[in-house]
């Protein structure tokens, strides 16, 4: 299985994984979690992750910065590149763990925002400090100029008030604000790249709302990528550009978001569509089901791993043969049988 | 209703199956048996008590018997072959004795022609197990009937080995009894604490608190030196013990009432309770079997420090008394430097005290590491 | 207080009147009471038999609480909470003794939220399904297995599971069971906490399906407390719409939906992320946070977010009212009659996906 590799022609491509695989050794044995990924991602989109529970979209993205080496996770397979901000194409998955160059990589060219923000602040440190630290890490500037630049990206992040609420422990803010907080810290760097793992997931829906046209609003000021890790099929469609959709630790369709609502191609995609109940109002009372449930990254099923649970399931090629990525249109493509994928 | 079935069949494979109708004690003896060091040390741990019970049967002597012609006698090896070949039956060498003219002291050399051979079984001097069954039967000794000495004499020729395992009973017992007494209080005032809540619950933390800031060694020492003199034996032992379990509950009493708070807010515990459950159905059949496992390891982990503490009274010779045999009884005679460099084998019974509170500790690791089976 | 709803009196499975619940804040050494949080504050609404109704708000609204209030897990502070009993008389709920209350708990059952802490590991499905028989009393031994195997057949899991733990199962079958043992003994009055959102979303649609087939089965009343407003429309008949522990609006679900009355409701449903890209639209943002209990403002307690406030709202608190005479939707604001607020778009307008 040969794949072009992209990010050495095309200068606008910033990211790309090949054939990614990262696993975890436990008692019950080796977990998958990260089963043989690929796809690149082009300047100033938002890419668009989704997936259930075990679909491996969290830790790729701890892949991608090397942080599942301390959780136990090693990336055993594959390449990770990504356009630095000088140009330089590195392959992350064969840098050193924690070495120099990981480090320097991490916060000032790509940096990640966590679902709870009090898990990833300090809570002993001021916001503003933990700020500071950030900055002075990367740039060798005084501290009074690295304040300054904290408040102004406080200020940035629409957080009433910066030159208090930098002075503010993580706990005294709201979790509104504390996710906003997380994004200040994330971008005071001006990274390339900004991961953000189910940003929104433990807010109230108008928190919610305020965050995502935020980071919308954020990703056109800085000109960076975004990487949006979610469960939520609507968060992805309200400010995603192109969207990969995950399955226990493969990628079963990417296409542009337009393409994945209204012309879904993988079994699972459909499925997905069509269980989730909408706001907008249901054509029918009923909703479509998927039956069973996702399987333990444990024992991935044979052959394509959604074939227990699909509808166009056929017998003795689906789950036997693993199907690979196929070409539909230019930004389209899918893993299934029914569309010829493998070979 | 055939649109919500499964499409998951339930399993038949037997693995599998069998993990999925194991109850909560099938899967934390599974995750005990992984940590390795846990079921070693319990092994140890049985054996110990194993020692403890059958003391009479794997002394091989008695252990108050004085024989002046081994008064200091160092230990004897074990021995297979010697300059004279190999021999199956294992046996040990003699003593010769000679007199240091100057010190008056008796040298004992051994005697490398001579053999003594050790048997299993043999017939001794008489006892009764459990204080019940007449025997006269010994785990082993040797076969002319002359007295051995594997761990030395001390100073009155008493046979070190069999006053260790004597002392074993003691030192492990009062660990034991000591923790089931605190358990009882433990349990008791931490339960009433954590189900009640509000002033019961203030009231007992501030009594915990209170005997948590005493310091505990002169606490200990000034409640042992209020043991009567002219007390029995027995009597020694269980004040001791009750001493012991008074400090030791205040941490027992602490994981429960923590327990307790943590399961009041639990959703099936609530579930029970909006079903109709009566409280005691909830504190018994939800909340006890919730937690009784972590406790368990909590026990497990304050065995150690009874038997510590104990070992450390009867040191100081504020503890249990002679003619009472325990590792820190036995310890005692090894308290001055002259004993140290001339009869280093009194020290033995420290090795044990050390394999004991090792392997407890070991155990109640790997009890702390299953109590919650559930997660992962 | 008018009551919610003109409804005809028979069909009320469940009034609750001017409930309250009040918890108190303590401070320093002696716990002091020094102020009250109103999780619940003024909520009246009434469920029909054979409905189901949402209660939806945000994260601290008071719908957690209210929902606890009607399973008469803690005593109300104010207010009553009248239930159509099996003498079929309308009877207070609130207050009874120990006694009252065991014989009240076969008639109200609850699903939970969180399908992993609600059952407890330590019990075989057998134990879990037939534990309220036994707590009841009900039946013989034999007679208990055999309901529950009815149950794991209604709920559609298999019987060979009795034997099983719950850390045999998925969350969504774990959430079956817990459904199971809910219906066990045939409750008037499901109380579902969230029931779907700690699940996954392709089971999400199994559960609901689920819960829709056994209202159909059985005859079930719902009180449906959710956050995820889509859930919402799908499920419920009625919806109350909660603010900082108040009953803002209370309305037929496609009239909430399609012509909201409170300019809350009208920024929650803006709020909510269409799946539809081609559907993505201008927000009606609400700036500001959801205000503190504790500590709520004056007059209407959500002015300070709402784009719509006029002087009176700053001072004045509106009451809780019919909309107009010829609807059912009662809304709690002073601008109700006058504005023009915007739902979300129906089916019909919006392309296929």
């Amino acid at each position: 299985m040969t794949q072009p590799i992209r990010i050495h022609n095309d200068p606008g491509v910033i990211l790309e994984l090949l054939n990614l695989r990262t696993v975890f050794e436990t008692r019950g044995g080796t977990v998958r979690a990260v089963n043989g990924i690929s796809f690149y991602t082009r300047n100033d989109t938002v890419l668009g992750v989704v997936g259930e529970s075990g679909c491996g979209k969290t830790v790729m993205a701890h892949s991608i910065l090397r942080t599942v080496d301390p959780m136990g996770g090693k990336v055993a397979d594959g390449n990770i590149f990504f356009r630095r901000k000088n140009g330089e194409v590195v392959d992350i998955a064969s840098l050193p763990s924690e070495g120099r160059q990981l480090r320097s990589l991490r916060g000032s060219e790509i940096s990640m925002i966590f679902q709870e923000p009090m898990t990833a602040f300090s809570p002993v440190y001021t916001i503003g400090q933990q700020i500071m630290e950030v900055i002075t890490l990367h740039q060798k500037i005084p501290s009074r100029q690295a304040k300054a630049k904290a408040i102004e990206m406080l200020g940035r992040v629409s957080i009433p008030k910066p030159e208090v609420r930098v002075d503010a422990y993580p706990h005294q803010l709201s979790g509104g604000m504390r996710q906003r907080a997380m994004i200040a810290m994330a971008l005071s760097c001006q990274p390339k790249l900004l991961i953000a793992d189910e940003p929104t997931t433990a807010l109230d829906v108008t928190i919610q709302a305020q965050i995502l046209e935020l980071m919308v609003a954020l990703q056109r000021e800085f000109e960076m990528n975004i990487i949006m890790i979610t469960h939520d099929l609507g968060v992805i469609a309200e400010l995603a550009t192109d969207v990969v959709v995950m399955y226990l630790g493969s990628i079963v369709e990417k296409a542009p978001v337009g393409e994945v609502y209204s012309n879904p191609k993988h079994p699972y995609t459909k499925a997905l569509q069509e269980s989730i109940p909408r706001v907008e109002g249901s054509v029918s009372k009923k909703l479509a089901t998927i039956s069973g449930s996702v399987p333990s990254a444990k024992n991935i099923p044979p052959g394509c791993p959604f074939h227990p649970r699909c509808r166009e399931f056929m017998q003795g090629q689906c789950d036997v043969h693993v199907p690979t990525l196929e070409t539909l249109s230019a930004d389209h493509t899918v893993a299934c049988w029914l569309y010829g994928g493998g070979e | 209703m055939a649109q919500n079935t499964q499409g998951v069949e339930a399993t038949k494979d037997p693995k599998q199956l069998r993990y999925e109708t194991a109850s909560q004690w099938q899967l934390m003896w599974w995750k005990f048996l992984d940590h390795k060091l846990a079921v070693i040390s319990t092994a140890v741990v049985i054996l110990l008590l194993l020692i403890a019970a059958f003391a009479e049967f794997v002394a091989p002597q008695d252990p108050y018997i004085h024989r002046s012609q081994f008064v200091n006698a160092p230990p004897q090896v074990i021995r297979f072959w010697d300059e004279n070949g190999f021999s199956l039956r294992p046996f040990v060498h003699d003593y010769e004795r000679e007199r240091d003219m100057r010190t008056l002291r008796t040298i004992y050399t051994f005697d490398t022609d001579s053999r003594i051979y050790l048997r299993f079984f043999v017939e001794g001097t008489e006892y009764e197990l459990f204080s019940l069954i007449p025997s006269s039967v010994r785990l082993f000794g040797t076969e002319s009937g002359e007295p051995v000495f594997l761990f030395g004499a001390d100073r009155l020729g008493r046979d070190l080995f069999s006053r260790v395992i004597y002392g074993t009973r003691i030192s492990m017992t009062i660990g034991f009894i000591g923790v089931v007494l605190s358990f009882v209080l433990g349990i008791t005032i931490g339960g009433l604490a954590g189900y009640y809540g509000g002033i019961i619950d203030t009231i007992v933390q501030r009594i915990i608190e209170l005997l948590m800031s005493i310091p505990t060694i002169p606490l200990w020492m000034g409640l042992a030196a209020a043991v009567p003199r002219d007390w029995s034996n027995v009597q020694v032992y269980f004040a001791i013990t009750i001493i012991l379990s008074l400090i030791g509950w205040t941490n027992l009493a602490r994981v429960v009432r923590s327990q307790f708070l943590s399961l009041r807010e639990e959703d099936f515990v609530m579930a029970a309770q909006l079903m109709g459950a009566s409280k005691f159905r909830v504190v018994f059949l939800h909340m006890l079997p919730s937690f009784i496992s972590y406790v368990i390891a909590a026990v497990t982990l304050a065995i150690p420090t009874m038997i510590l503490t104990e070992t450390a009274l009867s040191f100081l010779g504020l503890g249990l008394r002679p003619p009472t045999i325990s590792w820190g009884v036995l310890l005692q005679e090894a308290q001055n430097i002259r004993s140290v460099a001339l009869t280093p084998w009194l020290m033995i019974p420290g090795l044990f005290v050390v394999i004991a509170v090792l392997s407890l500790n070991f155990v109640g690791d790997g009890l702390r590491d299953a109590a919650d089976p559930y997660t992962q | 207080m008018q009551s919610a709803a003109a409804v005809h009196d028979e069909q009320v499975l469940l009034k609750v009147d001017d409930l309250k619940k009040y918890f108190p804040i303590r401070r320093g050494f002696i716990k002091r009471t020094i102020g009250h949080v109103k999780a619940v504050d003024e909520v009246s609404f009434s469920v029909r038999a054979g409905e189901t109704l949402g209660v939806v708000g945000e994260s601290g609204c008071g719908k957690t609480t209210t929902a606890r209030l009607i399973m008469q897990a803690f005593p109300v502070t104010g207010g009553t909470i009248q239930l159509r009993r099996n003498s079929g008389n309308l009877e207070d709920i609130t207050g009874l003794n120990s006694r009252e209350l065991y014989f009240l708990r076969r008639e109200i059952q609850m699903v939970f939220q969180d399908p992993y802490a609600s059952l407890n590991p330590r019990m075989t499905v057998r134990d879990l399904l037939t534990e309220p028989l036994v707590i009841h009393r009900i039946g013989t031994s034999q007679e208990r297995e055999r309901r529950a195997r009815e149950m794991l057949d209604l709920v559609g899991l298999q019987q060979e599971y009795l034997n099983r733990y719950p850390h045999a199962f998925s969350g969504g079958q774990r959430q079956r069971l817990g459904i199971a043992r809910a219906i066990i003994m045939n409750p008037k009055l499901v109380v579902c906490d969230e029931p779907v959102s700690a699940l996954d979303v392709s089971v999400q649609a199994q559960i609901l399906n689920l819960l829709e087939d056994l209202q159909t089965e059985l005859g079930l009343t719902y009180i449906f407390i959710a956050h995820d407003l889509s859930v919402v429309r799908h499920v419920c008949d009625r919806v109350a719409v909660m603010y900082v522990g108040k009953l803002v609006e209370f309305a037929e679900v496609e009239l909430l939906f399609s012509k909201p009355k409170h300019p809350y409701t009208e920024a929650l449903l803006s709020a909510v992320p269409v799946s539809n890209p081609s559907l993505r639209k201008e927000r009606i943002m609400l700036g500001g946070e959801v205000a503190d209990p504790a500590n709520p403002p004056s007059g209407c307690y959500f002015h300070p977010r709402c784009t719509y406030k006029k002087a009176i709202c700053e001072t004045e608190e509106p009451e809780f009212t019919l909309v107009s005479e010829d609807t059912t939707s009662m809304v709690r604001c002073h601008r109700a009659a006058e504005l023009s607020l915007k739902g979300v778009p129906s089916v019909r307008d919006m392309p296929q996906p």
